[in-house]
Formats: structure tokens, C-alpha cells, sequence
């Protein structure tokens, strides 16, 4: 009887399920799709950088001393707390992490000038600094995520005296070891970008001063072609009708929406000085006059990684290990994707845990 | 029949899939089975709306197919057939997964278009080489993508012909093997040598073009008295070096020994800076960090509860 049924009751479940979408996406409220709502203060300001204290949850004193998180600038630092139940920073704060934060903010045009060097001499810097000078510390430690990660990694090496830890996350180190990864879904942006002639991305930058977020938008789309071509229609429909999950799929398309522009300069070092021409782990990037030295990062490291990170493979993020001087080094390898990692309900606490726990046992 | 042979053979294969349903439902229902007659004609009834719908839809898209136009009709009739276009047309297929660089580069070239504001010179620069270069570029990578969808439905097509119907076809699977073929080779496809190279002509072409339009642009903007873009990028180039250098001089300010004739400024530029940057703290030498008492010349140790590999 279910043999028979099942053909044409799914066919009729499906119009139900399209039927109930359309009533539960009419009865939406815009306002109810809000990411990074976790309470924050702006403590300090520096151009159009931002940096924020998060305010300790109820009953939750901070039990480790500051960790600074500091995103890239391809995407937004609200990945990390997209809504209550899907938010490592609530996560961090529950277990007693006292949590300060970064927004670059939206760079324009008249921002394409900055490089790698105002970036992390510069504003970085002045974050740390200010987070020490206001907590009377010498050092703090600095979580870096994705191109964050290796602004992070950049600027414990040029000051470690400042880094107590250094916690990575998703962090490509090794912009060639992509070559090492058999997953032919992983590394199409290091294929593709070294498939470019450094003329023609300085050319594209200058056309367009920055580069652009909506180009890296179609860009990460372009990657998983199918996944792009069923979301809308395929992946909606199964959450479309479930309030919460309809929710959670909106929320995830406002951060992938808001995605800003990356500076010109710092796109060009970007593009070409680490994924083309690798100079982070040959030692010859350079900031402020003198080469960027991994061996130099001789705090204690946590390098999280994810194990389906289809942007950037695992092995270069585990390249770290090879090139960094600490003798503290350890590795949190993570189920998920790039951005899995970070929003699936399934690895909150393991992410969660993770740090605060390597964080508490080097107090 | 459509023009759509993509399109053509999923209705087929759906066709004979009802057909063999219904003759199946009738000789089952004709039987002494012991179904209750009710339920029998609960099945029936859904089955109808089944068909119904399917009916629908299939018009509704085949209407689309053959017209390149949205349906007319209700708007679950709309849903539905625009789901089938999604899925079933490979023409949209290239559209819909790695075609967002064509849309954005077509988007930012074509621009705005402001009444017959500078419309003689666009039309003019859109007769020219570079934007020759440009469709040719775009056609090429279009191609290569469509290639890669016409070569993923012929593997599933081949691989369902010789299953056959008679097996049973069960749609989710269908959906589900579709999408693993044309996946697989899609992900083949953004490796060849092929797509490369058109992606690397395709960056080289809009960028080129793009390059092309802003000197026209420039070139009318001076005409007209107007500031150019390179001139406003100049003014922010400036503005960007000023700001290092005085960040430099703030660094030297605070660097110096405290002489007091200096002390004056110093005090008044960070009290105006505090906002800005904020005061470098005095620290001593190294960071007292665990890293004596670390884990010095420790291998790997395994993996603990949370997860974490020390190494």
C-alpha cells in the first residue's frame, strides 16, 4: 500500500508544502532576521573600525583573561553569532570567555588604499593595545578567523610580546598546499586565482578600486554549482514551512548578502602576494619594511580547522604546524564546512568547548 | 513536444511513469483485494488530484519552454513550474550555480543608464573591439559550462535508459541521482583546462572592457568640467598617505624622551588622538606566557574529550 502511495502523496505534499511556505513567508516580520544580536558595547573606534566589548551573560563571570576576535575582511564578523542558539561567541561567553570583537566595517572606494600593513600595524594594533592599556595586561589573546586568521597570524609574529595565545580558525597559512588536498571539490579558489596572470587581477583592481563583495559572492557560489542551483528552490522548500528553520535560512542569507568590499591594496597582497605567489610561508611578506617570520609566533597556538572546508582545504591551515616557532601547538580538527563549523547546531558546544578549555588551561 | 529535449524526455519518462501507476491502480482496485472500499476511493481521489496537478504543471512548463515566459496562472502553478525550469532546463542550468561572474561583470559593464546621459559614447564604445572581445569571451565560458550539463544529462540519461521504466521510478531518487551526476561533473568541469582558460580570457575580457569604458567616461567627464574618477581616487590616495604620515608622527611623539618643551604638544596630540589611537602602554620586554613551562619538544599526543590534537 505505502509503495503505491508514496508516488503521487508526495507529489500532493509537495503543493501542501509550497501552499504552507508562501502562508509562513507572508506572515514574516523583516525585522525578525537579525544577526549578531549577542549585547555589545563600542569601547574604542579608529576610522571606520569598530572594536566591541561583549557584555558577560547572566550569572557568568569572565573567567579568562581577553580574547580578541579579529575576522577577515571577505564577509562579517557576525558568522559567529547568527542567532542565540547558533552563536559562538554566546557559546565562549557561557563559558566564562571575556570577548572583544572587530568590525572593519564597510570599506568604499575612498578605503582602497589600505593594505595588509593599516590593517594589522595599524588598526589591529591600536585594538590591542587599547584592550591591555584598559585591562592594565601586557598581552591578550587573539582568536583570528579565516582571513582574519591571517592578519592574526602576521601580527604575532611581528609582536609576539603582545600574544598570550593565539587561537586560528579556518586560517589558510600555506596558499599552495590546496595541491595536497584529493577532494577535487576543495581549492577552487586557490586554482583559479593562480589561474589568473597577475596583470589582469592589478587590472581588475584598478577598474574597480576594491574588490568587490558581490564578485566574491558569485565567486563562492560558482564553487558548489549544484548546491547554488537547488537552494532557492529545493533546499527553501524544506525548511519553508517551519517557522524556526525558515528563520535560520533567512538569517544565513543576510550575512552571506552582507558582504563587503575588500580594499584594493589588501586585495592585491591578497590575491597575489599569498595566493599566487605564497609569500607568507617562503618568508618573503612583508609589513612595515620587514618580512613577515612565522618562526617568530612562539606562543601557544590552537589551529581549528575544518575537515570539508571547500574554500580553504584543510591542509593549508595544518601548514601552521610546519612553519610556526611555538612549541605549544595543537590542532581541533571539526566535522563541517567552512562555514558549518561555526552556524550547525550540531558542532556549537565542540567549538565552544574546545577553546574555552585549551583557553583555561593556559591562564 | 517542446523545443526542450531535456525537457521532453523527463515529461516521458513522468508520462509513462502515470501511466503505468494508473493501469496498476485500475487491476489492483479490480480485484477482491481486502482494502476497504473506502479507502480505495480516498486513493482514488488522490490520485486524481495527483494527475491533476501534474497535468498542470506540465502544461504550464512546457509553456514556458516553448515561450521563454513566466505562466499565467495561480501562483502554486507558478511555484511549481518555475521549480521544473529550475531543475529540468539545462539552458538555465549554466545560470544557476557558476554563472554569477557573468552576471556581475554583464551587470557593472552594461551600468546604469541615465535617460541619454553619455548613451553616444556607450553605444559608440559598445561597437568597439573590446566589447567584441567581451561577448566572444562570455560566449566561450557559457559554452563550456553548457558542454559540461549536456555531457552530466547524458550520463544520467544513458544510465536511466538502461534501467528502464518497467523498474519502477521513484522520483526523489531520480532527483537525487541527477543531481550527484551533474555535481560530479560540474566539480570536473571547474578543473579542465578548458573552463580555465575561458574563465582567464572571460576576467581578461571584462576586465579590459571595463577599462576601456572608464577612459570614454573620463574623457566626457573632463569634456563637461566634471571631476573624473581618477582624479577623486587621486584626492583619497592623498588623503590615505596623509593619514600614515601623521600616524608616523604620533609613533615619533611618543617615542621621544620626555623633553619638556616637547611635552606640551605631546599631551595636547594625544588627548586630540585618543579617539583615534589610543596610547601605546610602556609594557616590559617579552609577554610572561606559559611558554617556558609548555609542552617544549612535545609530539603528538593524541586527541583529548574536546577534540584537540597536540602536537
Amino acid at each position: 500500500m505505502n509503495y503505491f502511495l508514496e508516488p503521487y502523496s508526495s507529489m500532493l505534499d509537495m503543493g501542501t508544502l509550497m501552499a504552507k511556505s508562501a502562508e509562513t513567508i507572508s506572515s514574516l516580520d523583516y525585522d525578525q532576521v537579525q544577526v549578531g544580536m549577542t549585547p555589545k558595547t563600542r569601547v574604542f573606534g579608529t576610522d571606520k573600525v569598530s572594536l566591541y566589548h561583549y557584555h558577560p551573560l547572566a550569572g557568568e563571570a569572565p573567567r579568562t583573561a581577553p580574547v580578541l576576535i579579529c575576522y577577515g575582511l571577505i564577509g562579517r564578523y557576525t558568522m559567529i553569532d547568527l542567532q542565540e542558539d547558533r552563536s559562538l561567541v554566546r557559546n565562549l561567553l557561557t563559558r566564562g570567555v571575556d570577548l572583544y570583537v572587530i568590525d572593519w566595517g564597510n570599506p568604499s572606494r575612498a578605503d582602497q588604499f589600505l593594505g595588509f600593513e593599516d590593517y594589522i600595524c595599524h588598526y589591529l594594533d591600536a585594538c590591542v593595545d587599547f584592550i591591555c592599556d584598559a585591562h592594565k595586561l601586557n598581552s591578550l589573546s587573539l582568536f583570528g578567523i579565516c582571513e582574519g586568521g591571517v592578519f592574526t597570524s602576521m601580527y604575532a609574529a611581528l609582536y609576539p610580546e603582545k600574544i598570550k595565545n593565539l587561537i586560528l580558525s579556518i586560517t589558510p597559512i600555506d596558499f599552495e598546499a590546496d595541491l595536497k588536498d584529493e577532494d577535487p571539490s576543495h581549492g577552487f579558489l586557490n586554482l583559479w586565482i593562480r589561474n589568473l596572470n597577475v596583470e589582469d587581477i592589478d587590472r581588475l583592481i584598478a577598474a574597480y578600486g576594491n574588490l568587490s563583495g558581490e564578485m566574491m559572492g558569485g565567486i563562492f557560489q560558482a564553487m558548489t554549482p549544484i548546491k547554488t542551483m537547488t537552494k532557492y528552490n529545493l533546499g527553501f522548500l524544506e525548511v519553508a514551512n517551519d517557522d524556526e528553520k525558515l528563520l535560520n535560512f533567512l538569517r544565513m542569507e543576510k550575512w552571506l548578502a552582507d558582504r563587503p568590499n575588500h580594499p584594493g591594496v589588501a586585495a592585491r597582497q591578497w590575491l597575489v602576494e599569498l595566493y599566487k605567489e605564497n609569500r607568507l610561508v617562503k618568508g618573503s611578506f612583508e609589513l612595515a619594511g620587514q618580512p613577515v617570520d612565522l618562526g617568530k609566533i612562539n606562543m601557544p597556538i590552537l589551529n581549528i580547522y575544518a575537515q570539508r572546508d571547500h574554500i580553504i582545504p584543510p591542509p593549508c591551515s595544518t601548514a601552521l604546524g610546519e612553519h610556526a616557532g611555538s612549541t605549544d601547538y595543537a590542532e581541533l580538527a571539526l566535522p563541517g564546512g567552512h562555514v558549518g563549523i561555526y552556524v550547525s547546531s550540531k558542532l556549537q558546544g565542540m567549538v565552544g568547548d574546545g577553546i574555552s578549555q585549551w583557553l583555561l588551561q593556559r591562564q | 513536444m517542446t523545443e526542450n529535449t531535456f525537457f521532453d524526455y523527463w515529461r516521458q519518462h513522468q508520462d509513462a511513469f502515470y501511466k503505468h501507476q494508473n493501469e496498476w491502480l485500475e487491476s489492483w482496485t479490480n480485484t477482491d483485494d481486502q482494502v476497504s472500499s473506502e479507502y480505495l476511493e480516498i486513493s482514488k481521489k488522490s490520485w486524481a488530484l495527483c494527475e491533476e496537478q501534474y497535468r498542470s504543471w506540465m502544461k504550464a512548463a512546457e509553456n514556458w519552454f516553448d515561450t521563454g515566459m513566466p505562466p499565467t496562472g495561480d501562483d502554486e502553478e507558478q511555484n511549481a513550474s518555475q521549480m521544473l525550469l529550475f531543475m529540468l532546463n539545462p539552458e538555465n542550468f549554466s545560470r544557476f550555480g557558476f554563472d554569477q561572474m557573468n552576471s556581475f561583470f554583464m551587470k557593472l559593464v552594461n551600468g546604469p543608464e541615465f535617460a541619454d546621459i553619455g548613451m553616444l559614447e556607450k553605444k559608440f564604445l559598445k561597437s568597439g573591439q573590446d566589447w567584441l572581445l567581451l561577448c566572444d569571451a562570455s560566449e566561450e565560458y557559457q559554452s563550456v559550462l553548457a558542454a559540461a550539463w549536456n555531457r552530466a544529462f547524458k550520463l544520467y540519461a544513458d544510465e536511466f535508459l538502461e534501467q528502464g521504466t518497467d523498474s519502477g521510478v521513484d522520483a526523489k531518487n531520480m532527483l537525487q541521482r541527477w543531481l550527484e551526476i551533474a555535481e560530479s561533473e560540474l566539480i570536473k568541469t571547474l578543473r579542465s583546462t578548458d573552463f580555465l582558460a575561458a574563465q582567464r580570457n572571460f576576467f581578461k575580457a571584462a576586465t579590459g572592457y571595463k577599462t576601456k569604458q572608464q577612459e570614454f567616461t573620463e574623457l566626457w567627464c573632463e569634456t563637461h568640467g566634471i571631476p573624473t574618477r581618477s582624479e577623486v581616487d587621486e584626492l583619497h590616495k592623498i588623503i590615505h598617505e596623509q593619514r600614515r604620515e601623521i600616524r608616523k608622527l604620533g609613533q615619533a611623539i611618543k617615542n621621544l624622551s620626555p623633553v619638556p618643551v616637547l611635552k606640551k604638544t605631546q599631551a595636547v596630540f594625544q588627548k586630540q588622538s585618543r579617539q583615534t589611537a589610543p596610547k601605546k602602554s610602556t609594557r616590559p620586554g617579552p609577554a610572561k606566557s606559559g611558554l617556558k613551562t609548555a609542552k617544549k619538544g612535545a609530539g603528538k599526543t593524541g586527541t583529548g574529550k574536546t577534540g584537540i590534537r597536540q602536537q
